[in-house]
């Protein structure tokens, strides 16, 4: 795909209607109060699929207290540990229906996201969607394109997808999600059908642009693997630097202990002698590792960020702040 | 012993709650009659005791039917068809006690001629009994179907004969008089059975068996005589003796396989239906009824009882790359696919084993060549209760393995792939020669040229030689020809040239010395012709050789050398023709994915297995050695094109029909079933677990896949938390979704180590709405920052071997056990003079008043790797939310060494065993 779609399911209910289909995709799930009701089957269900999703929290769904979001969050936080579920840059994402009443909206936010963040640590990121009125979404993640939105949902070429494509498509739009509502499984093929032809259309009217735009997703979704794992990798590099002064100090204490009492142990147990040469040749096996991991280390993730430096300059081109000439020079 | 001076009389008109007459039928004057008591554990009388009845009618007895239970006024209607008298009394002291009513209405038989004292404790009769009953009456007074000396010299009371002459005794009225109703069954069987042998034999009465205990034991020196004759015999008693009956407590008693194990004496009841179904016209639909019945009836009662079928033990020698271990796991994978047989893998020698994620995929995989002897008798104890039927060998060089499953009384079969140069490179197979002969049930070869071997080599009997050709998967699409053209690219071949391939580890038996030789032949005069040989090994001699000599002849660029590799498949489609040319092969596959590529084998005459593979119209042969033969038939296949099209067009149907998995595989399954019916069921013990595993590290997860695959029975559940810090997590969800059934497995957040993993896991738990008897909590413990870690894991991970597994069943049935660990790691830092913990102290405290534990003993299992009764942590985390638990924790790389010794991880991984202890819950060594 070209594009990065997300399917807005009508209700959880009948999920069996979406998540049969053969190709990955991704959804948006909205729930409501009776989550609890069927959570054992939702969940074995979205395990079983190998679709991603994330959860859309309906409005005037749930009790917007402080306990009624506990009791909301304890649903949903088991749904975020499955592998399938959304993230995005490392964060889980919930989508949240945007009410009017602006204030109430935000300290429900607020509030929704000191919960979850209690639950599951990693950040959570909250975006605010209007289910009923689609068009109106363009957060940081999701869009909702409305041009595109009213060709979906044609069955003809009535809207001309070159236009939107060249007249309407905004550069910034490209690497977020696009949001499809879709009503029933008949909408939903009949959405999916009209996604491909709108790529083979798009692709045959912008190849290179097709070209660069699916480059630039691999690369960047490269860049947010390889910076996860960097950060884990540093994180895992401190625990063994931790690991390693414990185990060093556990040694010292024993070589410590060995050699006050050196004379007896050399008048004792020949074993003994032969056990604090062993401590010895660990510590410095040890520490030698050690020192090839902190050069390692030190070696590869400093060379990141010059290589995604130079990528972002043709992300920059990309969303049209650069000039391509601009490249070579 | 029974004391007979016991005046106590029985009165046939003692309370009415004692028996109940359910039908009594008038007749004319009885001659032989027959006593049969009989439990009904769903007050339903079985089918096959209606059978036992009519057979016993048959044989001219008139039958008095004493139930121990309630019976439906149905069943009491189909007895009137076969007794004349039907009683109902309490079930206490079973048999004798129904006997001694149905006597005392009937004058204690002294109006009789004979008398037969019977039970429904076993299936049959296989025969007719008036046979037998007319032979041993003139022999005996007294006579039963078995004797036995266990406890003292008897005749087992399950068929218990007397003729008119001890009816008449005062001694057989006398005994009967005090038999006391009140006695349980053990004393019964204690002081009656054998008491009533005793005092017959004292009055001097003639007392015998059908089958007597000192005959069919005459060959045993472990004690057999001290058994229960008709059980430790059962087999060779139907097998030799035309014995008529089978104990039904063989299949329904779920210990009864190792009720002498400590003597060593392992009774295997196993191919029972088998065995009568051959033997005898007995309809053993009667048996598996019964046991249906019986298991919908415990199931009620006993939730940790499972009706499965038996289990096979497949052997293979190592799990490389190889054409035997690719043969054995493509029949497993089909056996898997196609039937519900349970199985298990063992590795019998050391080696690269590349395949063994493969098989571990499949089933349990045991290395056993890595077991010391003490492992190995915890081996024995772990298969004798795994109920095995059938042990399958890939080779015949596992003759150390198989010899040592000999105990286990099963029949043996072996897939012999090997010819006389590679049984003499193992002298252990000719050493056994004999031993192969006696144990080995039936031999599969995967071709003539094996099976003639076999035969001359081995003198091994041909009816129990079976020749199935070996097999390939037909799972690659030879037509696709992206990967070869990559190749093709890689290792520099021009497109018109002339592709030979030839394939095998380098060593003498596969010619790879002859490889300059033959390449020199074929490409010195013809600049068209490439070879390609797949399977080099950098690391034989020969590999530097055969390098030598291609530099030397300026064939280095003609001739690519491939290392050994998994994904092969493609170099066949590059392939124009293939030679095999193995000084000796059983039958290569090779061969079969050169066939299924289109491409010709070239073989030497009298090699084995290849000359028979292309018999079928595959290939050509060439006299054995003969290079110029070789090199002209090369030539000419180069020289008509027309003719290799027209074969790439006709072989892989050939193939397909007479060497694939799905044609050949059932071939085996028919082999096996001539030895096991594998529909045969059998009760087990199987308590319902929830291995509930943490992983953190990178590195950790194929050990602890193979630690716990052996517990997944199919009803057990897999619950896996991995760590979103884990590198290679997505790779170990795949794995898991592979290689588990009924598994879920969670990626979560850092937090709380190994402990937040648990909460996380418990929460599952819940929202699958599972329930078990046990929870195994694991992770995949390293401890680097200490110098004794690998011994703590390796202690740790003693409750997962499954020679401990029956171990801790044990343990857990004593009711106040509540958590089984490492014995070494438990420890108790509370120091009661003080009142102080040695560490965590303060949050020990807290979390101890915070939920109300009040106990005494705070020892707890370090490491958090344990077994634990699910109610405990059931009723715990219902009333406290394991997610909200888990936010306190902290996070991070938590290391408990001294001076950090106060963090909620720890002080919980502590509290797991506290909650089991205030709950009065022991916590238990291994």
């Amino acid at each position: 795909m070209i594009f990065d779609y997300i399917f807005l399911l009508p209700d959880h209910e009948m999920l069996d209607l979406y998540l049969d289909e053969d190709q990955p995709q991704n959804f948006i799930i909205p729930i409501s109060k009776n989550l609890c009701d069927n959570k054992k089957k939702l969940f074995e269900r979205l395990y079983r699929s190998h679709h991603k999703f994330c959860f859309l929290i309906e409005s005037g769904s749930v009790d917007v207290s402080p306990e009624g979001i506990e009791t909301l969050v304890n649903s949903i936080t088991s749904f975020l540990f499955l592998p399938t579920y959304i993230k995005h840059n490392g964060h889980y994402i919930l989508l949240v229906e945007d009410c009017s009443k602006a204030t109430e909206f935000q300290v429900f936010k607020t509030r929704l996201k000191q919960t979850m963040q209690r639950q599951v640590v990693t950040e959570i990121r909250i975006a605010g969607i209007n289910s009923i009125r689609l068009e109106q979404t363009n957060g940081e993640i999701f869009v909702s394109l409305k041009e595109f939105n009213c060709y979906l949902s044609s069955s003809g070429f009535d809207t001309n997808p070159d236009n939107f494509i060249t007249g309407k498509l905004q550069p910034a739009d490209i690497d977020k999600k696009w949001v499809v509502g879709i009503s029933s499984r008949e909408d939903f093929q009949h959405k999916i059908l009209r996604i491909k032809q709108f790529e083979k259309l798009f692709l045959s009217i912008n190849p290179l642009l097709t070209t660069l735009i699916k480059e630039s997703r691999s690369v960047k979704n490269n860049y947010i693997t390889t910076k996860a794992e960097n950060d884990l990798l540093r994180m895992k590099l401190k625990n063994t630097i931790e690991n390693l002064k414990a185990l060093r100090d556990t040694a010292n204490g024993e070589i410590h202990y060995l050699r006050s009492n050196h004379k007896m142990v050399e008048g004792i147990d020949p074993a003994h002698s032969k056990m604090l040469g062993e401590l010895r040749e660990k510590i410095e096996r040890l520490e030698s590792a050690r020192n090839n991991i902190q050069q390692w280390y030190d070696s590869e993730y400093e060379t990141l960020p010059l290589w995604y430096k130079r990528f972002g300059h043709v992300v920059k081109v990309l969303k049209g702040k650069r000039s391509f000439k601009s490249l070579f020079k | 012993m029974t004391d007979f001076n016991d005046s106590r009389e029985f009165r046939p008109n003692e309370p009415p709650e004692n028996y109940l007459i359910k039908f009594r039928e008038e007749i004319g004057q009885l001659t032989d009659v027959c006593l049969f008591s009989s439990y009904s554990f769903r007050g339903v009388v079985e089918d096959y005791v209606y059978y036992y009845l009519k057979e016993l009618r048959n044989a001219g007895f008139s039958v008095a039917f004493i139930s121990t239970s309630k019976l439906k006024d149905s069943c009491v209607e189909k007895l009137k068809e076969f007794a004349f008298l039907i009683i109902e009394r309490e079930n206490k002291c079973p048999d004798f006690g129904s006997w001694k009513i149905a006597l005392s209405l009937l004058s204690w038989g002294e109006r009789f001629n004979s008398i037969l004292l019977a039970n429904d404790s076993v299936f049959g009769p296989f025969y007719d009994l008036g046979t037998i009953i007319s032979s041993m009456k003139k022999k005996y007074d007294v006579w039963g179907m078995t004797d036995s000396y266990e406890i003292d010299y008897h005749l087992q009371s399950y068929f218990l004969y007397v003729n008119k002459n001890v009816v008449l005794s005062a001694t057989w009225q006398s005994f009967w008089k005090k038999v006391d109703l009140s006695l349980p069954k053990q004393a019964v069987i204690d002081q009656y059975e054998a008491g009533l042998s005793r005092i017959l034999i004292g009055a001097n009465f003639k007392i015998g068996a059908y089958v007597s205990i000192d005959i069919v034991s005459k060959n045993s020196n472990d004690g057999s005589k001290l058994t229960n004759t008709s059980l430790r015999f059962w087999k060779m008693l139907i097998e030799e003796f035309d014995f008529p009956f089978f104990k039904r407590e063989a299949i329904i008693k779920k210990d009864i396989h190792k009720v002498y194990w400590q003597r060593g004496l392992y009774i295997n009841v196993g191919n029972w239906k088998k065995l009568i179904s051959e033997k005898t016209n007995y309809p053993v639909a009667l048996i598996e009824s019964f046991i249906a019945n019986y298991f919908a009836f415990i199931k009620n009662e006993r939730k940790d009882i499972t009706l499965r079928k038996r289990k096979m033990l497949f052997l293979t020698h190592n799990a490389e790359i190889g054409g035997a271990q690719y043969v054995l796991l493509n029949f497993l994978k089909w056996l898997k696919q196609n039937t519900d047989i349970p199985f298990e893998i063992i590795i019998c020698r050391a080696g690269n084993q590349q395949l063994e994620g493969e098989f571990c995929r499949l089933g349990n995989v045991t290395h056993f060549y890595s077991l010391s002897d003490h492992e190995k008798q915890d081996f024995k104890n772990y298969l004798i209760d795994e109920r095995i039927s059938v042990v399958f060998s890939n080779t015949m060089i596992n003759i150390d393995a198989l010899r040592f499953l000999s105990f286990l009384d099963v029949p043996q079969i072996v897939y012999a792939h090997e010819l006389t140069y590679v049984l003499n490179a193992f002298p252990q197979v000719k050493a056994n020669e004999e031993w192969l002969r006696k144990n080995i049930s039936h031999f599969v070869v995967g071709s003539n040229a094996v099976r003639n071997n076999l035969i001359d080599y081995l003198k091994v009997d041909s009816e129990k030689v079976s020749i199935v050709y070996e097999f390939v998967n037909d799972d690659y699409n030879y037509s696709n020809q992206r990967r070869a053209r990559e190749l093709r690219k890689e290792l520099n071949i021009p497109e018109a040239a002339f592709i030979v391939g030839m394939c095998g580890t380098f060593e003498w038996r596969k010619s790879a010395d002859l490889l300059p030789v033959i390449a020199s032949s074929l490409c010195s005069n013809n600049s068209s012709i490439y070879v390609i040989w797949i399977g080099a090994d950098p690391e034989n001699p020969l590999y530097s050789q055969v390098q030598f000599d291609l530099a030397k002849a300026n064939l280095s660029d003609r001739v690519q050398l491939v290392s050994k590799q998994k994904d092969f498949k493609p170099y066949f489609q590059l392939f124009d023709l293939f030679l095999m040319i193995s000084r000796e092969d059983p039958f290569p596959l090779v061969n079969l994915e050169s066939g299924l590529a289109g491409k010709p084998v070239l073989c030497f005459e009298n090699s084995g297995g290849t000359t028979e593979y292309v018999s079928f119209g595959l290939g050509e042969t060439v006299p054995y050695l003969d290079l110029v033969s070789l090199s002209e038939k090369v030539n000419h296949y180069q020289a008509h094109p027309e003719v290799l099209e027209g074969l790439r067009e006709t072989i892989p149907g050939i193939v397909r029909n007479n060497f694939i998995t799905k044609n050949q595989a059932p071939k085996i399954l028919e082999i096996i079933k001539q030895h096991h019916d594998i529909t045969e069921t059998i009760l087990v013990e199987e308590p319902s677990i929830a291995i509930m595993t943490h992983i953190f590290f990178d590195n950790t997860w194929e050990e602890i896949k193979r630690k716990i695959k052996h517990f997944d029975n199919g009803t057990n559940y897999f619950l896996f938390s991995i760590s979103e810090a884990c590198l290679v997590k997505e790779d170990i969800l795949k794995d898991i979704k592979e290689t588990f059934q009924n598994a879920h497995a969670i990626i979560t957040s850092n937090i709380g180590r190994d402990i937040g993993g648990k909460f996380a896991l418990i929460d599952l738990y819940f929202l699958l709405g599972i329930k078990t008897s046990y929870m195994i909590f694991l992770h995949d413990k390293q401890s680097l920052h200490t110098l004794v870690g690998e011994t703590w894991k390796k202690n740790l991970f003693k409750i997962l071997e499954p020679g401990n597994y029956w171990n801790i069943i044990k343990v857990f049935k004593d009711k106040n056990a509540g958590v089984v660990g490492a014995k070494e790691h438990i420890i108790n830092e509370y120091d009661a003079n003080t009142g102080v913990f040695r560490h965590n102290n303060e949050l020990s405290k807290l979390l101890l008043k915070k939920y109300n534990i009040s106990i005494s003993n705070y020892e707890y299992i370090s490491g958090s790797i344990y077994w634990m009764k699910s109610s405990i942590i059931e009723e715990f985390f219902s009333k406290n939310n394991p997610l909200l638990l888990r936010n306190d924790l902290e996070s991070g790389n938590v290391l408990d060494i001294n001076g950090n010794g106060n963090t909620l991880v720890h002080t919980w991984e502590r509290m797991f065993c506290w909650l089991a202890t205030n709950h009065k819950y022991t916590i238990t060594g291994v």
